[in-house]
């Protein structure tokens, strides 16, 4: 389901975006959550979901483009990872970890679904009308100058799809995300060469998808 | 030599990819995501908890777990056939006995027409009116339905006569 008149959110202002850089977790806490939830603390665990789970669907949501197996996804990850916390022997960041679950759920989520892909695809908020990159987009130097946010975001979320697992999760975790190359090759387990060819041809593919939007 | 960087071909692109920023679930969304993860592992606890005490009463499972454990244990799995098989060496060495016992203990049987089969007579003499005068019930055991069937029947009904009868008779005294 396409959701052609995406609603607009109030923006965080900036003390909310000063607080929520500042409260990131330290290692030493999340190592010690991680200790507390594999004795069966679901409290500690609750704690870590809740400092996880906005990222950790964001990816999922990117990949699959829909809510709904977003929201299945990233809980069942969760799920997952609190079962296979025993395992779990540190020497990665549980943030890490917790990703790698996801993503491979994910992609197997995606060989199974293929060719019965159903966008159902979340709302902008308010910051996209005004976000300058995007402004600089529809400006009239654009191609398309008819073209508004949310058949942008129909147009985007396409292309996307068309593109294969791994090359769609180099571009959400890299370009999306704002992960770096060494996080990412962490969480996909190969070398940053590979994330960075992946990228390329990612880039090259979306870029000859949406040629119409891009000047 | 400049040292200025190679311009990026996929600017424009980058600057579209930001619009996917922007995609937020419902309001409120994250607010229960938590409590719902939390919830499904509780409910996944209790769920196999419950599967586990149902499957403990199926007889599939149960097998299973046994052979489970004797594939991971070959001494026990080992032991285990000793057991079997010395079971089936005492069950047949006691049948064998109880064969023999059986026959030599176990009368032959009689046929309907035998003297001294089943037959109860009550036969009071004269002189002896204050006791009771009979036979005791023939002790034999009961033909089987099988013997039965396959006894030839005499033509009207079969009657045990004095003189083809041999019985015994006992005699019961009162306290006067």
């Amino acid at each position: 389901m396409i959701m052609t008149e995406p609603a607009r959110r109030k923006p965080l202002n900036e003390e909310e975006r000063v607080e929520s850089r500042t409260t990131q977790p330290s290692p030493v806490d999340e190592m010690v959550l991680v200790r507390k939830a594999r004795q069966g603390d679901l409290e500690a665990y609750d704690e870590l979901v809740k400092r996880y789970q906005e990222r950790i669907y964001a990816t999922v949501y990117h990949m699959t483009s829909n809510h709904e197996d977003a929201n299945d996804l990233a809980q069942e990850a969760f799920i997952k990872a609190f079962h296979a916390l025993k395992s779990f022997k540190g020497g990665s960041s549980f943030y890490t970890w917790v990703y790698r679950i996801a993503v491979n759920k994910t992609i197997n989520f995606l060989k199974q679904r293929k060719n019965k892909a159903q966008m159902s695809l979340d709302d902008l908020d308010f910051n996209a009308e005004h976000d300058p990159d995007l402004v600089a987009l529809i400006s009239d130097k654009t191609p398309r100058r008819e073209v508004n946010l949310a058949e942008l975001q129909e147009k985007l979320n396409v292309a996307m799809q068309k593109l294969s697992e791994p090359h769609r999760l180099v571009v959400t975790l890299h370009d999306v995300q704002g992960l770096s190359h060494e996080e990412i090759a962490k969480i996909m387990e190969c070398n940053i060469g590979t994330v960075r060819s992946r990228l390329f041809y990612a880039r090259q593919q979306l870029q000859a998808y949406l040629s119409d939007y891009l000047k | 030599m400049s040292m200025s960087p190679v311009p990026d071909d996929f600017e424009q692109l980058r600057r579209l990819l930001a619009l996917k920023k922007h995609e937020q679930p419902p309001p409120g969304y994250f607010h229960g995501f938590s409590r719902h993860v939390i919830v499904r592992i509780k409910a996944g606890e209790v769920g196999e908890e419950a599967q586990a005490s149902f499957l403990s009463f199926d007889v599939g499972p149960f097998f299973q777990r046994i052979w489970a454990t004797l594939d991971a244990r070959p001494v026990l799995a080992g032991a285990f056939g000793v057991a079997v098989c010395g079971f089936f060496v005492v069950g047949a060495l006691l049948s064998e006995n109880g064969a023999v016992t059986e026959i030599s203990s176990v009368p032959q049987r009689l046929s309907p027409h035998a003297p001294g089969h089943a037959a109860v007579v009550w036969e009071p003499k004269a002189n002896e009116s204050s006791s009771l005068v009979g036979v005791v019930p023939n002790a034999q055991p009961k033909i089987s339905l099988f013997d039965e069937i396959g006894t030839p029947q005499v033509s009207g009904t079969w009657q045990a006569s004095p003189q083809s009868v041999n019985f015994k008779p006992v005699q019961f005294s009162f306290p006067q």
